[in-house]
C-alpha cells in the first residue's frame, strides 16, 4: 500500500491515465450485464434442492403467467361481460410474448358437454358466437355443473372470472406488461373492474421500479454523501476526490460483472448505492488525517503530507477493508444467487476502492493541492464536542452499569430474536404497494382462489401408473385433502379432470359425482379413466391436457394458496407430504416445483445462509482482529459493538413483528463488514497512545477523542447515504436501507460507549503503563 | 363450410392412400382439376387396413394404438368404421365417419362409441373435428378421404420435390377465417403417382407451420400406391406416426348394415370379447 501510495504521489498523471483506461475498458463490458427478474434465478441452476423441481417444471412446461381478473357487481354471466371475457381472451392470445394457445379462461378451456347425445369439447364460449341472454344462462349453469366456479376460472358468486396467459420465457417482461395493459385498456368498460397479477406482471413492475430506482437513487446518494463530506471538510476537493474514487471502483466492478457475463437482480441493483456509501468510508479516515496534518503545518508540501498522513492510516484502513470484504464474502455462503453476486462483487468493489484510496485519491490530491480551511465550526469540530460530552457522561455513570445495561439489552434481543423473528418473503411483497399489480393481486386473492401456486408432481414410478384406478383414487384423496386446508383457495389436478369428464358422460353434476367418489359410493374403472383421458387428450393443447405427463406416469397437482407466504406454503407442503405417505402406495414419490416451491426454498436457503454467513463473518472478523491486536480479549471487545448492533436490529424487528426478507437480510453482512471498522480505528488509536507513564484510562480517552469525530462523521455519511435507500420503490430495498442505517448508527454509538466502557471495566484503576 | 373440416382435410393419411398410378392427371392442370382428380380417385373400396399409431413426446414413445379401419364408397357416400383394438382398456371404442363423396366440401359426420360408463353412441360436433384423434397429432379431419376445400379458395403456388418426386404445392384457405383452426394449409401432391406427400398447417399470423405432415414411405401394393409411414409433427418436439401394417383394397365383402350407426355398441362388445367384427373373405380376418 505504501509503495502504491508513494508511486501515486510521484506520478499522479500516470495514475490518472491508467485509471481512465480501466474505466474505458470497463465501459465496453458493462452492456453485457443482464437483469434477471424471475424467481427461479434466485437459486443457482443445479442446486440440489432444485434439481428435481426443475425437472418437473420442465416436464410440465411451467412458465410465468399473467393473471387478469374481471369483476362486476352485477355478475359476470351477462351477455356483455361474457363478450368482454371472450374478446379479451382472444386478443390476449395474439399479444407478442404470450404463448399462443396458452390462454385459460371460461372462454377458452375445453369442457366436455353431452347434450342429447351430441358430444362437444368446445369452450363454454365459442369465439364465433356473440353471447346472448340464453348463452349467458347456459354458461352459468354449465360452469356451476362442471364445478368450474371453484375460484380458479370463476368465483363461486359469479362476480369474478379470471384469464391466465403463459409467457414466453425470453419475452421482455416490461414491454409485455405494457402490451397487456394496453390491450386491457382497449376493452375496459364501466361496471367491470380489471385486476392484474401473476409472476410475469410482477416481474414487469419489479424491473420498471428497479430501473427507476437506479436512475433516481444513485444521483441522490451522490448528492447526500457529497453534502456530508462538504459539511465535514468544508472544502469541495475531498468530496470530489472521494466521489471520483467511488465512481471508478463502481465502473470497474460493473465492467467485471459484464466481463464474466454475470446477471444482476433487483436486490443487487442497489449495489451502486451501497458501494458508493461504503467506498467513501475509507476516504473519510484518510482525508481527515490528511487535512488534520495539513492544518497543523500549512507550509508543508502536499506530497509529504500525503505520504505521512496516508501511511499512518494504511494499516487500519487495510484491515477495515479486509473486514468489509469479509462481510461481503460471507454472503457467498448463502445459496441465493443475488446474495452471492452482491457478496463477491461487493468484495471486489471494496478491494478496488481501497486500492484507489491509496492511488487515485492521493494522485488527485497532488494535482488539486487543496488548502484546508480551519476546523472551527466544521462537522468534525462539532463531533469532537459531542465526544467530549459523551466521555464526561460515561465517567459520571458507572461503566459497570453501562456494561450491565448492554448485556441486558443483548439478552432481551436474543430472546426476542429466538422467539419471534420471522423470515418471510413473497414476490408480491417486493413490489411498490401502490402499483396496480399489487392492488390487483390483493383483489384476486380476495375474489378468487389466489395468485400464488404450488405445483406438486406425483410420480407413480411406472409408465401408465395413473391409469390404475387405485392410483387415481389416491390422487383424488390428495386433491381433496389439500382443498380442505384453510390456506388453500383451490386445487387443480388430473383426478378433477377425469371426474369432470365422467360426470359429464354420466349426465350428473360434477360436485355430486366427486362427492360420491370421495365417499366411495362409486368408483372409476380402468376403462372410464382411459376413456376420460382420451377425451381430454383429444382437446389438443388445452391446459387440462397437461396435468398428466404423456406416459401417464406422473401427475401434476396445482395448489392455489391464498396470500401465500413461507408459513402457509410450509403447512401446505407438510399436508401434501403426509397425505402422499398415507394415501399412496410405496413407490410413489412427491416432488414440489413451480413458483411456490422456489419461494419456499429461497427462504429456507436464506435462513441457512444467514446463520452460516453471520457465523463466518463474526469468526473471520475475530481472527482478523486477533491478528491485528494479538489479544483475544481486545479482539472480543472490538467485535462486541457490531454483534450488539446486529442483535439489536434483530430484536427490534422481532419486537415490531417485521419479517426479515431476502433483500433485507443482507443488512447483517453489510453491518458486520463496516461496523467493525469503527472499533478498529478506536482500538488501534488506543493502543498507539499507550505510552510509559500514561494510564490506560488516559490513553483510552485520548484515542476516543481523536477517532470519535471520524467515527461519527463516517457513520453520519454512511447512514445518510443508506437512508437514500428508504426512498426506493422496492419495499425490500427500503427495509434494507433502514436496517443498515439503524445497525450502523447503533454500531457507531455502541463502539464509542461499549468499547470505552468495556476497557474501563477491564481496567477500572487506571493502571499506568510500565 | 367450416374450414375446420377443410383443415385437416389433408386427406392425409388414411385416405390419400389409394389410387392407381395410371390415374395421374396430365402435366399441368388447373388447381381445381388437380383437387377434383385427387378427390375422385379410386380409394380401393370396399377396403380395410390395420394401422399402428405411435405418439412421441421429446423423442420418447408415450402411447401406442392399433386401429382397424374399414371403408366403403356407395351411393355418393364414403363410410368409414374406425375400431380401436389396442390398448386393451380402450378396446371397443369406435368411430363412424360419413363423407359426402359428391360434394366433399360439405364435410363429414362423426359418431363415437365409448364402451365404458353409459355405453352411448355420441355425435361429435363438427367444430371439434380438428381436435386430436386419440390424443395424437392427427385430427378427426385427417381421417377424411378427400380435400373438402371450396375450389375458389385453392391456389397453386408452384412445385417442389419430395421423396424424389415432383409435387404440386397448393395453398388452401378457409372460407370462414374466424372459426377456422388453421388459417392456411399447404398441400404437397405428387404428380406421378397422384398422392399426397405432405401438408403444412398454419395458424393465423404465424409464418412457421404449427403442424406438419410428411409421408415418409410410399409403396405400390397390387398396383395401388399407398403411404406406408406418415409423420405428423408439432412444435415442442411432439409427433405422431402412423404405420400401415396390413391392407386390403377392393377385396372385402361387407354386409349391407356394417356401417350402420346402431351397430357401434355391438362392435365394441365383439372387440372386447376378442371376436372379429367382420369376416372379410375366407381366410382373411381383420
Amino acid at each position: 500500500m505504501i509503495r502504491l501510495l508513494k508511486f501515486s504521489v510521484r506520478h499522479p498523471w500516470w495514475v490518472l491515465a491508467i485509471t481512465l483506461a480501466m474505466v474505458a475498458a470497463a465501459a465496453v463490458c458493462v452492456p453485457r450485464i443482464q437483469l434477471r427478474l424471475d424467481a427461479r434465478s434466485l437459486i443457482p441452476q443445479g442446486h440440489p434442492s432444485m434439481v428435481e423441481g426443475d425437472r418437473a417444471a420442465e416436464r410440465f412446461e411451467v412458465r410465468d403467467v399473467v393473471v387478469i381478473a374481471l369483476s362486476a357487481d352485477q355478475g359476470m354471466y351477462t351477455p356483455g361481460n361474457l363478450g368482454l371475457l371472450g374478446d379479451l381472451s382472444a386478443e390476449l392470445g395474439t399479444v407478442d410474448g404470450i404463448v399462443p394457445g396458452s390462454i385459460a379462461s371460461l372462454a377458452t378451456i375445453p369442457r366436455l358437454s353431452v347434450v342429447e347425445d351430441v358430444v362437444d369439447l368446445q369452450p363454454l364460449l365459442d369465439g364465433a358466437e356473440e353471447p346472448g341472454p340464453e348463452v349467458a344462462r347456459r354458461v352459468r349453469l354449465e360452469t356451476e355443473a362442471l364445478g368450474l366456479d371453484d375460484g380458479i376460472l370463476a368465483s363461486p358468486d359469479g362476480r369474478t372470472v379470471a384469464i391466465y396467459a403463459e409467457v414466453e420465457p425470453e419475452a421482455d417482461r416490461a414491454a409485455l406488461g405494457e402490451r397487456v395493459r394496453s390491450v386491457v385498456a382497449r376493452y375496459q368498460r364501466g361496471g367491470v373492474a380489471v385486476h392484474f397479477s401473476g409472476t410475469a406482471m410482477a416481474q414487469a413492475v419489479l424491473g420498471e421500479s428497479a430501473a427507476r430506482d437506479l436512475v433516481r437513487l444513485v444521483p441522490f446518494v451522490l448528492a447526500v454523501v457529497f453534502t456530508v463530506l462538504m459539511l465535514a471538510f468544508r472544502h469541495p476537493v475531498p468530496a470530489l476526490v472521494s466521489m471520483a474514487e467511488v465512481g471508478v471502483s463502481l465502473a470497474c466492478t460493473a465492467g467485471l460483472l459484464g466481463l464474466f457475463g454475470r446477471s444482476v437482480f433487483v436486490t443487487t441493483l442497489v449495489l451502486p448505492v451501497i458501494l458508493i456509501v461504503i467506498g467513501v468510508t475509507d476516504d473519510v479516515y484518510a482525508l481527515s488525517r490528511f487535512f488534520d496534518e495539513a492544518r497543523k503545518d500549512p507550509g508543508r508540501p502536499v506530497r509529504e503530507v500525503l505520504v505521512s498522513s496516508f501511511s499512518a492510516i494504511a494499516r487500519p484502513v487495510t484491515l477495515t477493508a479486509a473486514t468489509t470484504i469479509t462481510g461481503f464474502l460471507s454472503l457467498g455462503f448463502t445459496a441465493l444467487e443475488p446474495q452471492r453476486i452482491l457478496g463477491f462483487y461487493g468484495a471486489v468493489s471494496v478491494a478496488l476502492s481501497t486500492l484507489m484510496t491509496f492511488s487515485l485519491v492521493p494522485a488527485l490530491l497532488v494535482l488539486l493541492d487543496p488548502k484546508p480551511k480551519p476546523a472551527q465550526g466544521s462537522l468534525t469540530e462539532r463531533a469532537e464536542g459531542l465526544i467530549v460530552r459523551l466521555l464526561d457522561g460515561l465517567q459520571r455513570i458507572s461503566p459497570r452499569r453501562v456494561a450491565l445495561g448492554a448485556a441486558a439489552t443483548v439478552l432481551v434481543c436474543l430472546a426476542l430474536t429466538a422467539l419471534r423473528l420471522r423470515i418471510e418473503d413473497n414476490w408480491i411483497g417486493n413490489l411498490p404497494p401502490s402499483s396496480s399489480t399489487v392492488q390487483g393481486d390483493r383483489a384476486i386473492n380476495r375474489l378468487l382462489a389466489g395468485t400464488n401456486t404450488l405445483d406438486l408432481m406425483i410420480d407413480s414410478g411406472k409408465p401408465q401408473g395413473f391409469l390404475e384406478p387405485g392410483a387415481v383414487a389416491a390422487l383424488g384423496a390428495l386433491e381433496d385433502a389439500l382443498a380442505a386446508s384453510p390456506d388453500v383457495g383451490a386445487v387443480q389436478g388430473a383426478f378433477g379432470d377425469i371426474a369432470r369428464v365422467n360426470a359429464s358422460l354420466s349426465g350428473v353434476d360434477y360436485r355430486e359425482f366427486r362427492e360420491a367418489l370421495r365417499r366411495r359410493e362409486r368408483s372409476l374403472s380402468h376403462a372410464e379413466i382411459e376413456q376420460a383421458l382420451l377425451l381430454i387428450a383429444s382437446s389438443g393443447d388445452a391446459p387440462a391436457a397437461e396435468r398428466l405427463d404423456p406416459e401417464a406416469r406422473r401427475a401434476r397437482v396445482t395448489v392455489f394458496v391464498r396470500s401465500a407466504n413461507y408459513s402457509r406454503m410450509s403447512s401446505v407442503l407438510d399436508l401434501a407430504g403426509d397425505t402422499v405417505r398415507r394415501q399412496l402406495q410405496p413407490g410413489f414419490s412427491l416432488t414440489p416445483f413451480g413458483d411456490g416451491w422456489i419461494g419456499h426454498q429461497s427462504i429456507r436457503l436464506l435462513v441457512i445462509g444467514q446463520i452460516v454467513s453471520i457465523g463466518f463473518a463474526v469468526v473471520a472478523n475475530l481472527l482478523l482482529l486477533l491478528v491485528l491486536f494479538r489479544s483475544l480479549s481486545t479482539a472480543l471487545v472490538a467485535i462486541a459493538p457490531t454483534v450488539f448492533s446486529i442483535l439489536f436490529v434483530f430484536g427490534v424487528l422481532a419486537a415490531l413483528g417485521v419479517p426479515l426478507g431476502t433483500a433485507s437480510s443482507m443488512f447483517a453482512a453489510i453491518a458486520l463488514g463496516i461496523g467493525v471498522d469503527y472499533s478498529i480505528h478506536l482500538v488501534a488509536s488506543f493502543r498507539a497512545k499507550l505510552a510509559p507513564g500514561r494510564s490506560r484510562r488516559e490513553s483510552l480517552m485520548a484515542a476516543t477523542r481523536e477517532t470519535g469525530p471520524a467515527i461519527l462523521t463516517s457513520a453520519l455519511a454512511i447512514v445518510a447515504g443508506f437512508s437514500v435507500l428508504t426512498m426506493s420503490e422496492v419495499p425490500p430495498n427500503r427495509l434494507l436501507g433502514l436496517l443498515v442505517c439503524l445497525s450502523l448508527a447503533v454500531c457507531a454509538a455502541a463502539t464509542l460507549i461499549l468499547v470505552t466502557t468495556l476497557f474501563l471495566v477491564r481496567d477500572p484503576g487506571g493502571e499506568r503503563e510500565g | 363450410m367450416s374450414f375446420k373440416i377443410f383443415a385437416g382435410a389433408v386427406a392425409v393419411l388414411l385416405c390419400s392412400i389409394t389410387f392407381h398410378a395410371a390415374e395421374a392427371p396430365p402435366a399441368a392442370p388447373g388447381v381445381a382439376e388437380m383437387v377434383r382428380a385427387y378427390n375422385a380417385r379410386n380409394i380401393g373400396s370396399p377396403g380395410w387396413r390395420r394401422i399402428f399409431l405411435e405418439l412421441k413426446n421429446r423423442g420418447v414413445v408415450t402411447r401406442t394404438f392399433t386401429i382397424l379401419h374399414l371403408w366403403r364408397q356407395k351411393e355418393g357416400e364414403i363410410r368409414s368404421l374406425v375400431l380401436l383394438e389396442k390398448p386393451v382398456n380402450l378396446q371397443g371404442t369406435n368411430y363412424l365417419l360419413v363423407e359426402n363423396a359428391l360434394q366433399p366440401e360439405k364435410g363429414m359426420s362423426l359418431s363415437l362409441f365409448l364402451p365404458a360408463g353409459k355405453r352411448r353412441v355420441l355425435t361429435i360436433k363438427p367444430s371439434r373435428f380438428d381436435e386430436g384423434l386419440l390424443g395424437s397429432d392427427f385430427s378427426y379431419s385427417d381421417l377424411q378421404w378427400m380435400i373438402p376445400v371450396p375450389e375458389r379458395n385453392l391456389r397453386l403456388i408452384g412445385t417442389s420435390r419430395m421423396l424424389g418426386r415432383t409435387v404440386w404445392v397448393i395453398d388452401g384457405r378457409p372460407a370462414d377465417q374466424e372459426s377456422a383452426s388453421w388459417s392456411r394449409v399447404r398441400y404437397y401432391i405428387a404428380r406421378d403417382p397422384l398422392i399426397l406427400l405432405g401438408a403444412d398447417y398454419h395458424r393465423a399470423g404465424e409464418e412457421k407451420p404449427a403442424k406438419r405432415l410428411r409421408i415418409e414411405v410410399i409403396k405400390q401394393i397390387n398396383g395401388t400406391w399407398t403411404p406406408v409411414r406418415m409423420l405428423m409433427s408439432l412444435a415442442r418436439n411432439r409427433s405422431s406416426t402412423l404405420e400401415l401394417k396390413e391392407v386390403g383394397f377392393g377385396t372385402a365383402r361387407y354386409a349391407e348394415d356394417l356401417f350402420n350407426l346402431d351397430n357401434l355398441p355391438a362392435y365394441g362388445d365383439r372387440l372386447r370379447a376378442g371376436q372379429p367384427v367382420v369376416e372379410l373373405a375366407p381366410g382373411v380376418r381383420p
